[in-house]
């Protein structure tokens, strides 16, 4: 009798429940960051529809997502894979549904798999690193001042380009689905229909244009699933993208928002719940880009969302631009604050050098040292409330403000970073610091060691220590700062803030000439 | 331009003339008489299954009065009127090919159907006892009942006797007996001893015809009457062939239509009172009636075609040949690896194809199996080792189509063994039915997923793959594999129809792409470019499909049509289709395969497919159609193409006016494309056993 599991499966399958469809991709790394899918399955589910229409998802949606997730998985077994290999990831407006918690128990209990939601800083990566290949493809874009937009089922990202950097980053609350059944009471079949469209998406435009009123640029960027998917039809892509005018999409618009649903889903090979979406999301890139004046937006070629549930299986490592736009972007913020910008760049290398050469020491993940730099350039946005107990200050500023490119639990890190860069270590009973896992807190005391460090060596905030050569020998580790004589002040800022460190790592901290 | 009725050719019209050069292949003098024989009969079986699945809506439409006009024009009245006038020539012509020519060229032959006169005592004797055991306890005999109406079984025999008291011939107490003869009793009864002849036989109906009297010991018989009724009664469980005409029945498709009776059959020499008498009883009008001047059922010819022996009044056979890309005793996976294969059957075997699947039953790293199966042969190999997947623990996903005409009863025959076995099977696709042909097998290879295809454009089935033209197409393409599973994935519902990367798939855009091949050619030929479209296929119906190489012929698209059956396209008519031309193959093998090759400037684009250019392929089933990329493969298939174009010997040419005609050659000069493939299939295969590519040295000893 044969095994059929005797030789193990390299597939992974990433199962994704979306705003109006239930995916799921399989496929395996190859060489790298490459990946290869061998199959894609897709089938609709009214998610969006649920949750911006009643605020919860229906039960008989969580039926039919169940029943789908268990086709799934006798797939899944045709490749043998074990669940271990099999992530399921909602899409992030499920966290607006009441009953949310009940319908991620429901799909674990069904799949045993753990249900989690996607994370916002996934997707926003997802859609820079979209916008990027198309930089790379089209010079002209790269070369100019290029905005970028992308409209979600919930949620409105925003990114600005210029001369290929990133240079602003926002995110709104608007989005097809909520736009959609926000004005679902309004005849649907009625002309009116677009125009209460328009009205309800104007507000969140014209705020969103507000933003970015100071930015000049040259080019609009559209991203979006439905406008992917319609701008082929509108024009051949070339260099990546779809060069659509505003006219032409206007004209389309219009056309198939006179479609029933049957035309449309015919026309467009649309599946009955997702071809909702359609028009609202047209209409909405539609109204940003009468907004700017656009005579012609750019749309990249591709599948967004199979882009991004390929994406979700590599888990493709942050690449070293993608990371100093995130720092970029942290440093934007830190100006909003009016920061110590010098110090804040001295204290973010010196925390980047501490954190590679003692990686042996800590054994944190590469992409803690990110969190840890934006740590450092943000760790003082609380003296912008009051140089009195800026810590706590930073903290609530910073649990509140999305830092491009970070997922919640990474910004969430940087936070608390900031709230323990001075005064008292983390201890069981402090606000979110008690909401983490162990592990978690224990990545706190780690990193935040390290930046305590990294900030006493610039106590003087006037950048006296230039570099710094670490040496660790028996229970000391020599701090030898080239090029300066007198270091005591620094001295005195560790020997009082640096005790965690001692805790942690075991190593008394003493700076020396070399 | 618009299109207009004059520039189609009616659908129906043009089936009857398929069936006519059938019937001209029964009257070829240069054919051993069985296989005319076997000619005759296939005309006859056709004509059943065309009234059964066609005429029967026809004719309610035109009851209905309704007026709605098909692509020629022609209303349901004006249908039906051609059709009764073409198939009483037709009935006539099989007759007199029967009469005049094949009977007493079988009977030269030894094989002689007797006639009651002809038989001696000692015959009539043996008869006697054969019925009174076989077939007297079998039938029941049904008195008629004025107001009543008997239900007679369709496209059975039966014989209608009017019995009187005995010696009141003539007077009123006659009364109407109905005996069916049942389909289960065989047509021949084997007359032993006779002479001069090697097998004799006696048609059943006159077996019964003698001894009838048994039946009314105190009555007499005075008059009988042999009548046959074909009705649509498998039209709810079918809609292979109406589905156009259903649409136009909306709302009006009732129970009557289902039961109502087509066509009667009447043997010749019925009193008028018992034809009034078996009208009556199937409702039916006098057009509906048909005399047929001679036996009735000429199907049963079959038996006669394959009588063992008297291979002297056969064809020589064409041996199916393995392909010379495979070694003997080599792994089926082993060849696919090494490259893409082309079979092209009967020529070359099938046996590579289902040894494929058994051996993907049997070997441990094949994970899973997934397989259409429509119409499959009795004791199906296929379907054998299927269950043997599913018994071993991988995972077999079976689509078994319920709605494949007349065989049903078989194909469900082994779903419940597979479903035991632990196979997944899926009945089909609601509303749609499922004519893909293609078997998918995943198999790990050293950590990696490695998926095996075969798509073809015939059944799985060991016993029509000899004698139906078919290609098959075995790859394991990374490209291919993924959308086959993506093809699995929309038919069992697993997912919506997700975009193809190779493949396309019917009804999501099968159609449209063919489409677009067309419109390319026809906008390369518009500037200038030399464009050729070349197309196989059984039946070319689809409008939309016809209109597109119409706009193609008149911007000078060369398009060379290879039609096996049906179509409705007018070829030569100048300013609309003078560059199309339209042979049809009717030869030993039933033509099947479907090839579509677009020039392409010179890079020609070449599919196989298991769809027709027929509203119901392209828009109401599930079809296939696959892009052959290998370079030899596609070589091959233009090769295949190129030959039926050059037949003389059984390439019929379309006129504009809807006739066919052979071109006038000599028979010595004739080229007969089927001969050819089968001598180039043994040649080839020939080729490999002689030069093998691995020579032994023969080297000193030690």
């Amino acid at each position: 009798m044969s095994d059929p599991s005797a030789q193990p499966s390299s597939e992974q399958a990433v199962i994704y429940v979306g705003a109006a469809s239930l995916s799921m991709v399989i496929g395996s790394r190859v060489s790298g960051a490459a990946f290869k899918e061998v199959e894609h399955l897709d089938r609709p589910l009214p998610l969006a529809r649920d949750i911006f229409r009643s605020g919860t998802v229906t039960r008989s949606t969580i039926e039919q997502a169940a029943a789908i997730l268990k086709d799934y998985l006798q797939t899944t077994k045709e490749y043998s894979i074990p669940l271990e290999s099999i992530r399921l990831y909602n899409t992030n407006i499920l966290s607006e549904a009441t009953n949310h918690e009940i319908f991620l128990n429901r799909l674990q209990v069904t799949t045993r798999l753990n249900a989690r939601l996607i994370d916002d800083g996934d997707m926003t990566r997802l859609v820079y690193q979209i916008a990027r290949r198309l930089l790379e493809k089209n010079p002209l874009l790269a070369k100019g001042n290029t905005f970028v937009s992308h409209i979600g089922p919930g949620n409105t990202r925003a990114l600005y380009f210029k001369q290929g950097n990133l240079a602003a980053y926002s995110n709104y609350r608007l989005g097809i689905f909520r736009a959609r059944e926000a004005v679902a009471g309004a005849d649907v079949e009625s002309p009116q229909h677009l125009m209460h469209l328009e009205e309800h998406i104007r507000s969140v435009v014209d705020h969103l244009a507000q933003d970015y009123s100071g930015y000049k640029f040259d080019h609009h960027v559209a991203i979006g699933a439905e406008l992917q998917s319609i701008a082929p039809l509108l024009t051949k892509p070339k260099q990546g993208a779809c060069r659509v005018t505003e006219i032409d999409l206007e004209r389309f618009t219009e056309k198939i928002a006179e479609l029933s649903p049957d035309q449309l889903v015919r026309r467009l090979a649309v599946h009955y719940t997702g071809g909702e979406g359609i028009v609202p999301a047209l209409q909405t890139n539609l109204a940003l880009a009468r907004r700017f004046g656009d005579e012609v937006i750019w749309v990249p070629e591709g599948d967004f969302q199979r882009e991004l549930m390929q994406d979700l299986v590599i888990a493709s490592p942050r690449t070293a631009t993608f990371q100093e736009e995130v720092m970029q972007a942290a440093k934007e913020i830190g100006v909003r604050y009016k920061t110590d910008r010098k110090h804040a760049d001295q204290v973010a290398n010196f925390a980047q050098q501490l954190f590679r050469e003692l990686s042996h020491l800590h054994g944190l993940e590469p992409r803690y040292e990110l969190v840890l730099r934006v740590a450092a350039v943000l760790h003082e946005v609380g003296m912008f409330v009051s140089p009195r107990e800026h810590h706590k200050h930073s903290l609530y500023i910073l649990m509140q403000t999305e830092i491009f490119g970070l997922s919640t639990s990474e910004r969430e890190l940087v936070a608390l970073l900031a709230r323990y860069h001075r005064r008292y270590n983390p201890e069981p009973n402090h606000p979110h610091f008690s909401d983490l896992t162990r592990e978690e807190r224990m990545i706190v005391f780690k990193l935040a060691a390290l930046l305590r460090i990294a900030d006493a060596l610039d106590r003087s905030h006037a950048q006296r220590i230039k570099s710094i050569v670490l040496r660790a020998e028996g229970s000391r580790l020599t701090v030898i700062t080239p090029g300066i004589e007198d270091t005591t002040i620094e001295q005195i800022a560790i020997n009082s803030k640096c005790d965690i460190f001692r805790e942690i790592y075991g190593y008394d901290v003493v700076l020396a000439q070399p | 331009m618009p299109f207009s009725d004059q520039h189609f050719l009616n659908r129906e019209l043009s089936w009857l003339a398929f069936n006519e050069r059938v019937l001209d292949e029964a009257a070829r003098d240069d054919l051993p008489v069985l296989e005319r024989v076997k000619f005759l009969a296939i005309s006859a079986s056709n004509m059943d299954e065309f009234f059964m699945v066609r005429v029967g809506a026809l004719q309610f439409l035109r009851e209905q009065g309704r007026r709605a006009k098909d692509c020629s024009g022609l209303t349901p009245s004006q249908q039906w009127d051609q059709i009764h006038e073409r198939t009483v020539a037709f009935i006539a012509r099989q007759h007199e090919l029967l009469k005049q020519n094949l009977v007493p060229m079988l009977a030269e032959k030894g094989i002689r159907r007797l006639t009651t006169a002809e038989l001696n005592p000692s015959q009539r004797t043996n008869l006697e006892e054969h019925f009174m055991e076989h077939i007297f306890p079998v039938l029941s005999p049904i008195a008629i009942e004025e107001g009543v109406l008997p239900s007679i079984p369709a496209l059975h025999i039966n014989v209608l006797c009017s019995v009187a008291a005995e010696g009141e011939e003539g007077g009123s107490s006659q009364r109407l007996v109905l005996v069916s003869v049942p389909g289960s009793l065989p047509r021949h009864v084997i007359v032993p001893d006779a002479e001069g002849a090697q097998h004799a036989y006696v048609n059943l109906e006159d077996v019964l015809g003698l001894f009838l009297h048994r039946y009314f010991p105190s009555e007499n018989v005075t008059a009988t009457a042999r009548f046959r009724v074909s009705r649509n009664s498998d039209i709810a469980a079918d809609d292979e062939n109406v589905s156009d005409l259903v649409s136009e029945m909306e709302g009006i498709l009732d129970k009557r239509l289902q039961s109502a009776a087509i066509r009667i059959e009447i043997e010749e020499g019925a009193k008028r009172e018992l034809v009034t008498a078996i009208r009556l009883m199937c409702e039916a009008s006098k057009a509906q009636t048909f005399t047929i001047p001679g036996e009735l059922d000429l199907s049963a010819y079959f038996g006669i075609a394959g009588l063992p022996g008297f291979d002297d009044l056969k064809v020589d056979a064409w041996q199916s040949q393995t392909p010379p890309q495979i070694e003997p005793g080599e792994s089926m996976f082993e060849v696919i690896k090494r490259g893409d294969l082309i079979l092209h059957h009967p020529y070359e075997s099938f046996e590579p194809v289902v040894k494929l699947i058994e051996e993907a039953a049997a070997d441990p790293n094949v994970i899973a199996i997934k397989q259409i199966l429509y119409r499959t042969a009795r004791n199906s190999r296929v379907v054998a080792a299927l269950i043997k997947a599913a018994e071993a623990g991988k995972q077999v996903t079976v689509l078994v189509e319920l709605k494949a005409r007349f065989d049903e009863a078989r194909n469900l025959d082994r779903a419940n063994d597979l479903l035991n076995a632990g196979a997944q099977i899926i009945y089909g696709v609601r509303g749609l039915k499922t004519h893909a042909k293609v078997c998918l097998i995943m198999r790990r290879e050293s950590g990696h997923l490695v998926r095996y295809m075969h798509f073809g454009t015939g059944n799985y089935n060991e016993a029509t793959s000899k004698l139906y033209t078919d290609i098959s197409y075995l790859t394991c393409r990374a490209d291919y594999g993924s959308d086959a599973s993506a093809f699995f994935n929309t038919v069992t519902g697993r997912s919506r129809f997700v975009h193809f990367q190779k493949l396309s798939m019917a009804p999501f855009g099968l159609r449209e792409r063919l489409i677009t091949m067309i419109r390319s050619e026809t906008e390369r030929a518009r500037q200038g470019e030399s464009a050729e479209i070349m197309l196989k296929m059984n039946s070319l119906e689809d409008r939309e499909m016809i209109e597109a190489l119409y706009e193609a012929s008149q911007v000078g698209v060369k398009i060379r049509l290879n039609v096996r059956g049906i179509c409705c396209l007018r070829p030569g008519v100048k300013g609309l289709s003078e560059n199309i031309s339209v042979v049809s193959i009717i030869d030993r093998n039933l033509e099947h395969a479907r090839i579509y090759i677009f020039r392409q400037g010179g890079r020609h684009v070449v599919f196989i497919s298991s769809a027709d250019f027929m509203n119901r392929n392209l828009s109401k089933r599930v079809e296939l159609l696959v892009p052959i990329e290998d370079k030899e493969a596609r070589k091959r298939l233009i090769h295949i193409l190129e030959t039926h174009f050059t037949d003389t010997a059984r390439g019929r040419v379309l006129r504009s006016d809807g006739t066919w005609h052979l071109p006038v050659i000599t028979a010595k000069k004739a080229k007969r494309s089927q001969e050819t493939f089968a001598k180039e299939a043994t040649r080839r295969s020939k080729q490999r056993n002689q030069s093998p590519d691995v020579l032994v040295p023969h080297v000193p000893k030690a």
